[in-house]
C-alpha cells in the first residue's frame, strides 16, 4: 500500500502529470481516427521516452494505451466506423442510439463504462500480478522454455484463421531472432560479416515496422479512392451529467461486471486482447440477456458490453507482460521494447528488484484511467472535429516519427532500413492474410526460448526428458499439445461440414 | 497491380504463399548450414535447424491444404487494390531513407512529406501545393528542433545543413 501511495506521488509530479494529459489526449485522437492504431500512438512518443526516467516514460506510454483503446468509441458511435478493432461491437448499438437521438447517452455510456472496465482490470492486476510473480520465481529453464512454446502456440492460433499461417509467422519471428551472436556458445550466425547484424535486429524496429509502417503502406492501397465519411452532428449544448440516469446506470452494473470479467480474462491470454474481447463480451451478454432481440437496435447494454470489455483487456494484458515478460499483442510488445530501452527486463524479478517501478506503473494506470474519463467527456466536441483531419496528411507525419524513433535507438541508419524491411514484410503478410503478431512475439521470445532450451538440456544432461518430468513444464507442454490437437480436429471437422453442406 | 493480376492473386493466394514459405525455409536452411560448428551436439546450428524443420513441416501442410481445396472457390474478398500508390509510397520511403544521410534530415523529410502528401491525396481532392509545402517544412523543422535541442538530444543526420 505504501508503495502504491509513493507511486501515486511519483506519477502526480507536475512533469509526469502534464505528459500523461498529453498522452491521453493524443491516445484518444489516435483511437478515434480509423486507420491510426494504439501501436502508432505509442511509436510516435517512444523516442521521447528514451531519455526519460522509466516511471515517467511508462506513465506517458500507458496513458496513450488507455486513451487509444477507449477513443475508438467516438468514431464507432459518430461515424459507425470503429476507430480501432477494439470498438467494432460498439458500432452495433452505439450508432443506432445516435440515430434515435441518444447520441450523448451513447457517448456518455461508452466513456463511463470504458473507465469502469479499465479500473476493474487494474484492480485485478494489482492483486493478481504479485502472486503470479511469486509463483514464477520458481521457474527454471525447463519451465520458461515450455511456457514460451505454449504462449507462442496460443498467439499463433488465436490471432488468425489459418493455424499454419499463424505458426509460420511465429516461427519466422524465431528465425529472425537467431540473427546475431548465438547464446551459450557465442557463434556469429547469419551476420554475413556485418557488424550491425551481429547484435541482431532491435525489437522496436521490428515491431514498429511490422505494425505501424506496414499499416501506412496498406493505407496507400485505399488512399486514392477513399472518400470522407460524414461526421454526425450532435447538439452538445444541453448535456447533463453523462446523459443517462442513476437508475439506468445501476441496471447496467450486472452487464458491466460480466464484460469486465470477460475482458480481463481475454486480456491475460496471449494473442488476443481488446480487439477480440469486445465481440466476445457483446455476444455473451446478448445471449445472457432477457431481451436479446433488442440488441443491435440501439440499447445501452450493447455499448456497455463492448466498451467495458475492451478496456478491461488492458489490465489483463499487463499481467503476463509484467510477471513473466511475455507480451500478448502489439501494444504490450512495444511496451516491453520500451522497458528494454531502459535496461529493465519485466519478469518475476521485477517485483522484487524494482518494486517501486511496478507500483508506479499501477498508479500511472489508475491516473491515466481517470484522465481518460475526464478528457474524453469534456473534450468530445474537439475529438469529433479531429475526425475530419485528413489521413493522408497525418500518416506520413506519423511515419517520420517512426523513422526518428528507429534512428534514435542507437543513432544509426541501419535500424531505419530494418524498419522499412519489416514494414514491407508486414505489408506482404497482410496481403496473404498472415497475422503479424505471432512474428513479433516469436522474435521477442526467440532468444529467451533458445537460451532456456539449451540451458535446460545442459541441466538435464543433454536429455529431453526433463521437459516432461518437471511438473510445471509438463503441464505447459501438455496443454500446448492438447490445444494444438484440438484445434486441428476442429479445423478438420469444419471442413467436413463444409463439404457435406456443399 | 492490374485487375488480371489481382484475379490471379485471389485464385492462387495460398499456393503463392506456400511457395514463399518454401523459399524462406530453403534459404534459411542453406544459411544455417554455413554456421560454423563449435561445441557438442547443441551448438549454434541446433536451434535454427529445429526452426527449419518446423518451417518445412508447415510448408508441407500449406501445400497439402492447397491441393486438397483446389478447385474450390477462393474465399478471399476485398476490393480493388491500388498497387500504383503502394509502389510510389514504398519507392518514396526508400529514396527518403537513402537521401537522409547525404542531404540531412530536414531537407529529406520536407521533400518526402511533400511528395507523399501528393501521392496519397484522394482522387477527388484538389492538391494544395502551397499548403503541403508549408506543412511539410514546418513539421520537419519542428521535429528536428524538438529532438535535437531538448533533453532528448537525438543527433538526426544534418547533411548539408551542418551550420544549424
Amino acid at each position: 500500500m505504501e508503495l502504491f501511495i509513493n507511486g501515486l506521488a511519483n506519477v502526480l509530479q507536475p512533469y509526469c502529470f502534464a505528459l500523461m494529459i498529453v498522452g491521453t489526449v493524443i491516445g484518444i485522437i489516435f483511437g478515434a481516427i480509423p486507420g491510426l492504431s494504439s501501436v502508432m500512438a505509442i511509436a510516435l512518443f517512444l523516442p521521447m521516452t528514451y531519455s526519460m526516467d522509466p516511471a515517467i516514460g511508462m506513465g506517458l506510454l500507458l496513458s496513450l494505451y488507455i486513451g487509444s483503446v477507449s477513443g475508438g468509441l467516438i468514431s464507432a458511435i459518430l461515424l459507425k466506423i470503429p476507430g480501432t478493432p477494439s470498438s467494432v461491437a460498439t458500432c452495433f448499438d452505439g450508432h443506432p442510439m445516435l440515430e434515435h437521438g441518444e447520441g450523448i447517452k451513447a457517448l456518455g455510456t461508452g466513456v463511463v463504462f470504458s473507465f469502469l472496465g479499465t479500473m476493474f482490470s487494474i484492480v485485478v492486476l494489482i492483486f493478481l500480478a504479485p502472486q503470479i510473480a511469486k509463483g514464477a520465481l520458481a521457474f527454471g529453464p525447463h519451465e520458461y522454455f515450455s511456457l514460451s512454446i505454449f504462449a507462442l502456440c496460443l498467439i499463433a492460433t488465436l490471432s488468425s484463421g489459418s493455424m499454419v499461417k499463424g505458426i509460420f509467422s511465429g516461427t519466422l519471428g524465431l528465425a529472425f531472432a537467431t540473427i546475431g551472436i548465438a547464446p551459450v556458445n557465442a557463434v556469429q550466425r547469419f551476420t554475413f560479416g556485418s557488424v550491425e547484424l551481429s547484435s541482431g535486429f532491435d525489437v522496436l524496429s521490428v515491431l514498429i515496422g511490422l505494425f505501424a509502417v506496414s499499416e501506412i503502406i496498406k493505407t496507400a492501397e485505399t488512399a486514392k479512392n477513399g472518400g470522407d465519411s460524414p461526421v454526425a452532428q450532435i447538439d452538445y449544448k444541453h448535456i447533463k451529467g453523462f446523459g443517462f440516469t442513476l437508475k439506468e446506470f445501476k441496471a447496467q452494473l450486472g452487464n458491466a461486471l460480466m464484460a469486465s470479467l470477460i475482458g480481463t480474462g481475454i486480456g491475460i491470454l496471449p494473442g488476443i486482447g481488446a480487439s477480440t474481447s469486445n465481440l466476445v463480451a457483446y455476444s455473451a451478454i446478448k445471449n445472457h440477456s432477457k431481451h436479446p432481440e433488442k440488441f443491435g437496435t440501439g440499447i445501452m447494454d450493447g455499448v456497455v458490453a463492448s466498451e467495458t470489455s475492451n478496456n478491461a483487456s488492458i489490465g489483463g494484458a499487463m499481467i503476463p507482460l509484467l510477471t513473466l515478460g511475455i507480451p500478448g499483442d502489439g501494444v504490450t510488445a512495444i511496451l516491453l521494447g520500451a522497458f528494454m530501452v531502459h535496461g529493465i527486463a519485466p519478469g518475476p524479478l521485477l517485483f522484487s528488484s524494482q518494486g517501486q517501478l511496478v507500483y508506479d506503473i499501477f498508479a500511472a494506470l489508475c491516473i491515466a484511467d481517470i484522465l481518460m474519463l475526464l478528457i474524453e467527456f469534456f473534450g468530445l466536441r474537439v475529438f469529433a472535429k479531429m475526425l475530419q483531419v485528413p489521413k493522408y496528411i497525418l500518416l506520413p507525419i506519423v511515419f517520420v516519427f517512426c523513422v526518428v524513433g528507429a534512428f534514435a535507438l542507437s543513432g544509426r541508419m541501419f535500424d531505419v532500413w530494418a524498419l522499412l524491411a519489416f514494414g514491407v514484410i508486414g505489408y506482404v503478410f497482410t496481403r496473404f492474410h498472415v497475422p503479424q503478431a505471432p512474428m513479433v512475439i516469436g522474435f521477442i521470445l526467440g532468444s529467451m526460448t533458445e537460451t532456456n532450451f539449451l540451458r535446460a538440456l545442459m541441466l538435464s544432461g543433454n536429455s529431453f526428458s526433463g521437459f516432461f518430468t518437471q511438473p510445471i513444464s509438463a503441464v505447459f507442454l501438455g496443454c500446448t499439445i492438447i490445444y494444438l490437437g484440438w484445434n486441428a480436429l476442429k479445423g478438420m471437422r469444419k471442413k467436413k461440414t463444409a463439404e457435406n453442406a456443399g | 497491380m492490374n485487375s488480371k493480376n489481382s484475379l490471379f492473386m485471389k485464385k492462387y493466394n495460398d499456393l503463392v504463399f506456400g511457395l514463399i514459405m518454401l523459399a524462406i525455409a530453403a534459404g534459411y536452411l542453406i544459411l544455417t548450414l554455413q554456421i560454423p560448428i563449435t561445441g557438442g551436439m547443441f551448438n549454434g546450428r541446433f536451434f535454427p535447424l529445429i526452426i527449419d524443420l518446423i518451417m518445412f513441416l508447415l510448408t508441407a501442410f500449406q501445400f497439402g491444404a492447397y491441393f486438397k481445396n483446389k478447385g474450390r472457390e477462393a474465399s478471399e474478398s476485398g476490393g480493388e487494390k491500388d498497387g500504383k500508390t503502394v509502389f510510389y509510397t514504398v519507392a518514396l520511403i526508400v529514396a527518403y531513407i537513402a537521401l537522409m544521410q547525404y542531404i540531412g534530415f530536414v531537407l529529406s523529410t520536407t521533400l518526402y512529406l511533400f511528395l507523399q502528401f501528393i501521392v496519397m491525396t484522394p482522387a477527388g481532392k484538389k492538391i494544395g501545393y502551397v499548403k503541403y509545402v508549408v506543412i511539410a517544412a514546418v513539421s520537419s523543422v519542428a521535429i528536428y528542433l524538438v529532438f535535437r535541442y531538448t533533453e532528448l538530444n537525438v543527433m538526426l543526420p544534418q547533411g548539408i545543413f551542418t551550420m544549424i
